[in-house]
């Protein structure tokens, strides 16, 4: 069966059309998949962990894809949003939550040795790709881009993080991603 | 594609979105689908519940995933023969087997006043069951138990002597070949715990596949080849004949018989005595979940529900006439939509009493204090009016500053002080006396090192558990309690 060719089609659109043709999330899965294992990835140094998590995550987000809407913010900071609670449930839990995947019917992971090793690599790359680049900026444009990117923190959540307006924070995100875009194109 | 972590989970959710669409769109009448769509949660932000009541995992799905079924029990013949001679092997062995030590207890049960509570008095039982090993030797044999705290726990191991115990063999106990007695206060491995009902009864599934013939606690078979070359075994090795698969369980006063179906053919089985118990123990099956491109991944299968689920068991019959047609073979189906015909599950379920707000209803205190590092902090108070003497109650917190329009933006569990912990699997939580002053501490910001200046807002809700089911987010009801505001310079 072909599907639609979704590669011009922005993430909100690919949560919205979930609903009318399921490849589209399957779309929106290998957009974030890196990102959201690498977030696990980090915060937990667990391959099974992580691959969990984001199992745990992507179910919750394909359960409520339905109720996004784009004009309440980015689905990227929407996924996060998913993610860092996830997080926090499983710190103050001890353990990973699994009920939106059984919800969704989404079966457990195979986590074969082979598959671990394959989750370890995507989600470390992914780590260490971003936290080089990130290393080489300023302080206090790390921290924001940290927060946007690493994290998927939303503008007002980044202000109350890091004690400052929205305004400022936008600007050294700004800042900060122009410089890394500028390292980018010299090692190019 | 080519560049994913987890290429098969992409296609799980796929497939559960087109089941979605299908649901949807009312073209698919199967259970699980309809199920699907009934017990989800109100649609929006998942961050808009409580974060915190994940599924513990125990009473979840231990191990990595069921897969496709496979041709299991070609073996049936030899099986059977062996079923027959089992008794005969059981009493020849219990002659010949001696006790050695104890297996080592854990303090699971260590607190009559937190987490799982301690064993109440007079609660303990060897049930009148006694299923057969497959490969002869000692049959197996289950036992229950309660707790302080309205839990309910089952035990299985192989019988001796009227004691349940655990073999030195599979790696365990140093192979010495002599019984050793399972304590009450056991590796969690062997343990399922789940929330009485309002009778004070049981109601819990379980399955466990990849299970050493020793039943000795957390050891598991690794025959040669299971893992790849590179993996660190952390398992005794030993064939696959000293593997079993147990489908154990208490189904509920009504239940009378079940059927389970091996290689095609069925057998059904008297439920026993007023629990409804069932213990049924086959050999062991290899690749029975297998895992990603054609891996020979085996690390077996552990869940507990309210019905049997990645089972061999079809049918649950009970008294009247009801039968319930399992379709959870292969798919974790619960609550009513489980059975076809649909009935409530667990059947014979009695409904527990659940605090009303009116009975909860408190005014929450709040003070900025200074943490350690001189930082803002927020201290709550209150006080419970209500005793809080069960699991399946537990406070919680829930606040978020005014910058924020996410409900659910922070919350956590309101606990009493530290409990006894083991290996992060038991639940925490303390009893709470009525009138006792409860008192939390907000003192960090959950994106960021510090609490947020401005306005605080938040809320305290007793999240209770209304079915059998530990820490189940569908069947936890939250009643508020108070709310509180405050301005953090």
């Amino acid at each position: 069966m072909r599907h639609p060719d979704y590669t011009r089609a922005d993430d909100a659109e690919l949560l919205a059309l979930t609903a009318s043709d399921p490849e589209a999330f399957g779309v929106f899965y290998e957009r974030f998949e890196a990102q959201i294992l690498g977030f696990f990835w980090r915060a937990t140094r667990r391959a099974d962990i992580a691959a969990d998590l984001t199992a745990e995550v992507f179910a919750a987000a394909l359960e409520s894809a339905g109720a996004f809407r784009a004009e309440s913010g980015s689905a990227r900071g929407w996924l996060f949003g998913i993610a860092r609670h996830e997080l926090a449930d499983t710190w103050e839990r001890g353990r990973v939550e699994d009920r939106a995947r059984r919800r969704m019917q989404v079966a457990p992971l195979a986590l074969t040795d082979e598959a671990l090793e394959r989750v370890e690599e995507v989600a470390s790359r992914a780590s260490r790709d971003a936290l080089q680049l990130l290393d080489s900026l300023p302080e206090d444009q790390r921290l924001a881009v940290g927060g946007r990117v690493l994290h998927g923190l939303d503008y007002a959540e980044l202000a109350a993080s890091l004690a400052c307006s929205q305004s400022l924070v936008r600007q050294r995100v700004s800042r900060g991603l122009r410089t890394l875009r500028a390292q980018l194109k010299e090692s190019a | 594609m080519s560049d994913l972590g987890m290429p098969e989970l992409r296609r799980a959710l796929v497939d559960a979105a087109r089941r979605q669409h299908e649901t949807a769109a009312g073209r698919v009448g199967e259970p699980g689908a309809a199920h699907a769509g009934a017990r989800r949660r109100r649609p929006g932000l998942p961050t808009s519940r409580w974060p915190g009541l994940p599924a513990w995992r125990w009473r979840g799905l231990r191990a990595r995933r069921p897969g496709l079924g496979t041709s299991r029990w070609r073996a049936l013949p030899a099986m059977l023969l062996l079923l027959v001679s089992a008794g005969a092997a059981a009493a020849l062995a219990s002659g010949l087997i001696s006790f050695g030590a104890p297996a080592p207890s854990v303090p699971v049960f260590a607190n009559p006043g937190a987490g799982l509570g301690g064993i109440a008095p007079g609660t303990v039982r060897l049930l009148p069951l006694s299923a057969p090993d497959p490969h002869g030797g000692l049959p197996w044999g289950m036992r229950v138990l309660s707790t302080t705290r309205g839990v309910g726990c089952l035990q299985v191991g192989r019988l001796l002597d009227g004691r349940l115990v655990a073999l030195g063999q599979d790696g365990a106990f140093g192979d010495d070949g002599r019984a050793h007695e399972l304590p009450l206060s056991t590796n969690v491995e062997r343990l399922n715990c789940s929330f009485l009902d309002g009778r004070g009864r049981i109601f819990d599934s379980v399955t466990i596949e990849s299970q050493a013939a020793s039943a000795a606690p957390g050891v598991h078979c690794e025959p040669p080849g299971t893992y790849a070359p590179s993996h660190r075994a952390t398992h005794s090795p030993c064939p696959l004949a000293d593997e079993r698969n147990l489908y154990y369980g208490l189904l509920g006063p009504d239940a009378t018989s079940l059927t389970y179906s091996i290689g095609g053919e069925s057998q059904t089985v008297a439920t026993q005595g007023p629990d409804g118990a069932y213990l049924i123990v086959t050999p062991g099956t290899t690749h029975r979940y297998s895992g990603a491109a054609g891996s020979r991944e085996r690390k077996g299968l552990y869940t507990s529900d309210d019905v049997p689920v990645y089972s061999s068991i079809v049918a649950i019959h009970y008294r009247d006439g009801a039968t319930c047609h399992l379709a959870t073979a292969e798919r974790w189906i619960y609550g009513p939509q489980a059975c076809a015909p649909q009935l409530p599950q667990p059947f014979g379920w009695v409904k527990v009493d659940v605090p009303t707000h009116a009975q909860l209803a408190t005014p929450i205190h709040a003070t900025v204090i200074r943490d350690a590092e001189s930082r803002p902090a927020i201290r709550l108070r209150f006080t419970s009016r209500v005793a809080i003497a069960s699991l399946r109650g537990e406070y919680q917190l829930e606040w978020h500053d005014s910058g924020i329009a996410m409900p659910g933006y922070a919350s956590g569990t309101i606990d009493e002080g530290p409990s006894p912990s083991y290996g992060g699997m038991i639940p925490q939580g303390r009893s709470i006396a009525a009138g006792q002053t409860v008192t939390a501490t907000i003192d960090q910001g959950p994106v960021g090192p510090h609490l947020p200046r401005g306005i605080i807002s938040g809320r305290v809700k007793l999240a209770y558990a209304t079915g059998p089911l530990i820490q189940a987010e569908e069947d936890t009801t939250r009643i508020p309690v108070g709310t509180f505001q405050i301005k953090v310079p």
